[in-house]
């Protein structure tokens, strides 16, 4: 199976701490790839690393097989990857519509002049944007809630706006920090549902979760951090029986 | 050459009194930028009313001592009042918002002091004429050495009362994060009033070493040179450490002294801000910064 | 699509009606007044674009105005070169520096970007104080000629309406397509959430550059308008005193909000108009407003649930949906 991402010696050292700490890891196309780890273990660092939020202290990260260590949030984007957030970063003031627009855009190009000498929302690009995002918005049933303003949404409807406006972009691989957090079990049983729907459909999606009913559910393999190192990897079933694994968590189970 | 050397020793003595008076006036405007990280951008303008409380205080007769201590008390008392009842109903609300109240603020403390005292400079008579020392060529005035030693002092105390008070760990806790020194307990709403009281306490000392320094105040002591000079020290110096402000605004004030005796007193304003724009080029985060990881 | 239908219907309406005006009012006076309001509603219109769209706290614009003033007023004072040519480079040029000064800002925080601009403004005061060869110092540049070009000249305050309105007109239409476009999309982001904006694949240092750029065109050409008209370029006219008190027209009106930039310049420059004592105590009603709105109308008299809207809400008392972001 393709590589899509690969990391070599990832490293990532804040003063004394090793966030991260010599990590070989792959995404492979068309995985649902699970990481998780005690808290602090370095699961977000992981993600902010690849992404380029953070420069590592050492190692690479390649994109298929390009080395992409170093570069800036958006030129790594670019190349097909798209994440949500722990803490959920939408454009509040935005609207619902609006804030999947922007997911999309590195796909539109509209030139300066028909910036200023046709009206937006006119434009042939601007259409289709808007008829492909008013799609996505239905998929996750937000449509009518298309020109509400982001920061109203209840909870629930922001964590599938956040998705949403990540799955715009098209991207190859889509990175989920901890989505069902807060979340109740009937949200989280939709959540699944979700990813796997996200995934058949062709994304390769990873999955950074405290919740290991969701994980072990959905996950076709996973990653254990801890301390910063990459402790184990494997199917569901391997990893929990993983010795390892096991005194990582102390046995704690969550979910 | 020794008057060469001689001049260049004024211009250092020079630059490190008033330094020193930025030092205060940026120490007191950093606790607040600390905590909130928002510019103040009326801690000039709310310490020049406990400097014209001073100043009214001595024209009335009072003696100097208490005058004096009266303009700190009021400065302090000020900042609480408009930390209760302009900033802390904002203190969430974004950047834009409470950076335009703290204007809003800095306004009406301005237009308050024109309209009761105007525009004019006044003499700042604290009954005290300081003596001048000369120690080789060049001359040190008693007033100099005093104002080191007041500034000295606070800075030391401040220091310590960081370090070893109760509510100076909460002022720590609270700049390094609002609610985990909330869950620790830390009175949040409480040491954020102290802080503000505290910075505008010393930038009301600050202030009056100013205007003793050049016996003369007027309104611009503190936007123009009160505000700004703390901006100035925060690029320099780092933004959010207070080691940082006192050596930005040291270094600061020794560059305006040489700046005013070796290039112009003209230009010397606008040399300086080109110098602190090409400071922000070289080094965006300044000298001493506080370090911090930004989590996503 | 209806409110969209709406809103240009209330645009055209209001475009009419103030062409009309000056056939009704015929005060000279008023119609100066006007005139004046029409110029700063496009320098309120640039705040709006860059603190309002992007975030972008600058408070030192009133340099970009007087940038524009003294190269236009130069060009045509000394250099004898038309009009339109003097008042279009003069906004490249305002453009071009607003592009220099956002580069050179681009990895600087919310704070040093706001001290810069004031630090700007401090800057460019002294250089049009004391740069006496260039900008002739405090005596100014006077005689600056009146707009004129296909041999039409706008020099009654009458006919200078008309190249104002329409000045506006066309700035108005220009930022209102940048707003709504992808561009306007991708400020808005920069504004709400840096960080995510950059994950959605925008270079958020080479945006706030444009946004800052294209700002600065829209002002310094109002700077420009401005100086042919009072046919005096001064180097009074741009402290930072004067930079706050544009800044509070975009924020009365509301940021974010266009006609909400016309609503608050209207306001501000007729007020120390109507009222003396306004004009004599503006910037203490300015400092009250700043903190008593931020504190309660944060967004303003037009801006989302702003002043306006709420009253509109007790008026509509049969509305049922859900609050509309309308835009």
């Amino acid at each position: 199976m393709n590589e899509l991402v690969k990391t070599e010696d990832l490293s990532k050292h804040f003063g004394g701490v090793k966030a991260l700490e010599a990590v070989d890891m792959t995404i492979r196309e068309s995985e649902i790839l699970g990481v998780i780890g005690p808290n602090g273990a370095g699961k977000s660092t992981l993600f902010n690393v690849i992404t380029g939020f953070y420069q590592p202290t050492r190692g690479k990260v390649f994109y298929n097989g390009i080395e992409v260590t170093g570069h800036t949030v958006d030129s790594v984007v670019d190349k097909g990857l798209a994440r949500t957030f722990q803490n959920i970063r939408l454009f509040d003031q935005m609207t619902v519509l609006n804030n999947v627009l922007v997911g999309m855009h590195l796909q539109i190009h509209p030139g300066i002049l028909e910036t200023l000498f046709r009206d937006p929302g006119k434009g042939q690009k601007e259409t289709e944007a808007r008829d492909k995002c008013m799609g996505l918005l239905k998929y996750f049933g937000l449509e009518k809630d298309a020109k509400l303003v982001a920061g109203n949404l209840p909870y629930g409807k922001k964590r599938k706006l956040e998705i949403a406006r990540a799955l715009a972009s098209d991207p190859k691989i889509l990175l989920l920090d901890e989505p069902s957090a807060g979340m109740n079990p009937n949200e989280t049983a939709e959540l699944m549902e979700l990813i796997g729907g996200i995934n058949t459909k062709g994304y390769t999606v990873v999955v950074i979760e405290h919740n290991m009913k969701l994980i072990m559910g959905i996950s076709h393999r996973i990653v254990v951090l801890n301390f910063g190192k990459k402790i184990a990897e494997g199917d569901p079933a391997a990893i929990q029986a993983d010795p390892t694994v096991i005194e990582a968590y102390l046995g704690k189970e969550e979910g | 050459m020794e008057s060469g050397a001689n001049m260049f020793l004024q211009h250092l003595i020079n630059g490190l009194s008033i330094g020193s008076i930025y030092a205060l006036i940026a120490m007191g405007y950093n606790m607040v930028y600390g905590i909130l990280e928002l510019l103040n951008f009326a801690h000039g303008d709310v310490y020049a009313v406990g400097c014209f409380a001073a100043l009214g205080l001595l024209t009335m007769g009072v003696h100097p001592a208490l005058a004096l201590l009266a303009g700190i008390i009021v400065g302090f008392v000020i900042n609480l009042f408009v930390e209760k009842f302009a900033y802390r109903p904002v203190r969430y609300s974004g950047r834009v918002t409470p950076t335009i109240t703290a204007v809003g603020i800095a306004y009406i403390m301005r237009n308050a002091i024109l309209k009761i005292w105007g525009p004019e400079t006044f003499a700042f008579d604290i009954g005290v004429r300081g003596s001048n020392l000369q120690i080789g060529g060049i001359i040190i005035g008693t007033l100099q050495i005093y104002i080191l030693l007041i500034a000295v002092t606070c800075m030391v105390g401040i220091t310590l009362y960081l370090k070893k008070t109760k509510t100076g760990q909460g002022i720590i806790a609270i700049s390094q994060s609002i609610p985990t020194a909330a869950l620790m307990g830390v009175p949040v709403n409480r040491t954020i009033s102290i802080v503000y009281g505290i910075g505008g306490a010393l930038g009301v000392i600050g202030g009056i070493l100013f205007c003793v320094y050049y016996d003369s105040i007027f309104i611009g002591i503190g936007f123009a040179l009160g505000t700004i000079k703390a901006w100035m020290a925060s690029i320099i110096g780092g933004v959010g450490s207070l080691k940082g402000a006192v050596m930005g605004a040291i270094m600061l004030g020794l560059m305006e002294s040489m700046v005013s005796g070796y290039v112009s007193t003209l230009y010397k304003d606008a040399i300086v801000w080109l110098l602190l724009i090409a400071f922000v080029l070289i080094k965006p985060q300044g000298l001493f910064p506080a370090q911090v990881a930004e989590k996503i | 699509m209806k409110m969209k239908m709406d809103n240009r219907l209330i645009g055209l309406a209001a475009v009419l009606a103030a062409c009309a005006l000056p056939f009704v009012i015929t005060d000279e006076y008023a119609i100066r007044v006007l005139n004046v309001f029409f110029i700063y509603s496009v320098v309120a219109l640039s705040i709006n674009l860059i603190v309002g769209f992007c975030g972008q706290l600058d408070m030192g614009r009133a340099a970009f105005m007087g940038l524009g003033a003294y190269w236009s007023a130069i060009l045509a004072v000394r250099f004898h070169v038309p009009f339109l040519v003097a008042f279009l480079t003069a906004g490249i040029f305002a453009g071009l520096v607003g592009a220099v000064l956002g580069f050179l800002c681009r990895k600087s925080s919310f704070d040093y970007l706001t001290l810069i601009t004031i630090g700007f403004n401090v800057v460019c005061q002294v250089v049009f104080l004391n740069w006496i060869p260039v900008t002739n110092g405090a005596m100014g540049i006077p005689k600056v000629p009146a707009p004129s070009f296909f041999g039409f000249a706008f020099d009654s305050n009458f006919r200078f309406y008309y190249l104002a309105l329409g000045f506006l007109v066309a700035c108005y239409i220009l930022i209102g397509r940048i707003t709504k476009s992808k561009l306007g999309r991708a400020f808005e982001a920069i504004r709400d959430d840096a960080i995510a904006a950059s994950y959605s694949g925008i270079n958020t240092q080479k945006y706030k550059i444009l946004n800052f750029a294209i700002g600065s065109v829209f002002t310094g050409l109002a700077g420009a308008l401005l100086v042919h008209y009072t046919q005096y370029a001064s180097p009074f006219n741009y402290t930072l005193d004067e930079s706050v008190y544009q800044l509070q027209m975009a924020i009365l009106g509301g940021l974010g909000s266009l006609p909400g930039s016309l609503l608050g310049t209207l306001i501000l420059v007729v007020a120390p108009e109507v009222s003396r004592s306004f004009y004599e105590y503006r910037l203490v009603f300015v400092g009250f407003m700043m903190v008593i709105m931020m504190i309660y109308w944060p967004n303003g008299l037009l801006g989302k649930a702003g002043v306006g809207e709420k009253l509109i809400g007790i008026v509509r008392f049969r509305k049922k949906e859900p609050e509309e972001a309308g835009r």
